[in-house]
């Protein structure tokens, strides 16, 4: 028989394993539910964090036309300076990851200061406690895009509070998640380190070896590596 | 009309998993690029024409995935193939004449084959798709699908080859 008709021959191939078919379908659905929430969330976080909408000033002014335009025209000045002047010197926004408590509908609590927090020692806390911005260099983030590091954060926060509940699948479902929507994101580095514990609390120690492996590769310097490697030499 | 995505799962899972197989995805992560194929189909299914195949569009998602994966260095020497027993059942009468060995030999010739040139080979010689629907499937020019399954045979006949000479058949 000619090579070509032994592969013709090969078909598509038979049934999938069974086990296999159901566990990606759990994974999936679990994904969707995730991104579907992951959605929600960025939008209460973001709704959260915006500043309340000014109120006209000149309202109810309807007596002193003339103060009402001195201060108009004081206030829209002012504006237009600061405008300018943003303009001119962009400020970096800077972003700190921090723990947050869990609510009771299973989204973080939004923080809206970026200040700073206190130190914490990662040897004796867990995956995401509250870091000290100006030491731990690595998890500060310039924030290139606010809404999309919001819908990372936000993921990512689904991923922690179910890390807390103990849901390894679905913290591993909701980093691949993140990788698919964020592979190079600014939290690409808490992923992978949450991604590598989950695939050992579920005794996939192989998997977490290799993916700590590619971790310690690309961020040598991470201030999460004491983490990672502490979980890889748990029992 | 869009179809319903838990159909198209139910149906066409063992189809994209070996799909998957067979473009050079280990056994064991398997199931990861799976979701991942499956996860984008979701995605995407509002944008489907359902007038079009569904499988060429199907394998264009696994086909971008598996390249994907492949291009992480560590997947690179990875060589996947179908266990012979778990080809077609649904074989003819002439096809149930052809030896196991030959159905091994003929996938492991297919792993030899490069990735953008086997996913032609694959969709055209096994699957029976038309060229300029492959062409489409993979956005790719149609003169591009014709050249890669040209060399596509000549690649999987040459492996056949080598594969028989190693084993002392010719």
């Amino acid at each position: 028989m000619k090579p070509l008709e032994t592969l013709r021959a090969l078909g598509t191939g038979g049934e999938a394993p069974s086990e296999a078919k159901q566990r990606v379908y759990g994974a999936l659905m679990a994904s969707v539910a995730a991104a579907a929430a992951a959605t929600t969330a960025a939008t209460v976080v973001k709704s959260g964090t915006l500043p309340p909408a000014p109120t006209p000033l000149i309202a109810g002014l309807t007596g002193g036309k003339i103060a009402a335009v001195i201060v108009g025209i004081w206030l829209i000045g002012g504006a237009t300076g600061a405008a300018l002047y943003g303009a001119i010197h962009p400020q970096e926004v800077r972003v700190v990851y921090v723990d947050r408590p869990v609510l009771s509908n299973g989204v973080a609590a939004p923080v809206t200061a970026a200040a700073p927090a206190p130190a914490a020692p990662m040897s004796s806390t867990p995956l995401g406690s509250v870091i000290d911005a100006s030491s731990k260099r690595a998890a500060v983030a310039t924030a290139s895009s606010g809404s999309a590091l919001a819908r990372e954060r936000a993921l990512l926060d689904l991923a922690r509070a179910n890390a807390a509940r103990g849901e390894p699948a679905l913290v591993l479902a909701q980093t691949d998640q993140h990788r698919l929507q964020f592979h190079h994101g600014q939290l690409a580095e808490e992923r992978e380190a949450l991604g590598i514990r989950a695939l050992l609390s579920l005794g996939r120690s192989e998997e977490a070896r290799t993916r700590a492996e590619a971790f310690h590769l690309a961020y040598p310097n991470s201030f999460l590596t004491p983490v990672v490697d502490s979980a890889l030499s748990a029992p | 009309m869009v179809p319903d995505f838990r159909e198209i799962f139910e149906s066409h899972f063992s189809y994209v998993w070996h799909v998957l197989k067979r473009l050079g995805v280990a056994e064991r992560d398997l199931e990861d690029l799976a979701q991942q194929v499956f996860l984008q189909v979701h995605g995407q299914l509002p944008k489907f024409v359902s007038s079009r195949p569904l499988r060429p569009w199907l394998f264009s998602f696994a086909y971008h995935a598996a390249s994907n994966y492949r291009a992480l260095s560590r997947h690179r020497v990875e060589l996947s193939i179908v266990a012979p027993e778990q080809a077609d059942t649904a074989a003819g009468a002439d096809e149930q004449l052809i030896t196991r060995q030959e159905l091994e030999l003929a996938e492991l010739a297919l792993s030899r084959v490069a990735l953008e040139r086997r996913a032609v080979l694959l969709l055209h010689e096994v699957e029976g798709h038309s060229i300029p629907e492959i062409a489409e499937s993979l956005s790719i020019p149609v003169n591009t699908a014709y050249s890669r399954l040209r060399l596509a045979r000549q690649e999987y006949e040459q492996a056949v080859s080598r594969l028989r000479a190693q084993r002392g058949e010719e």
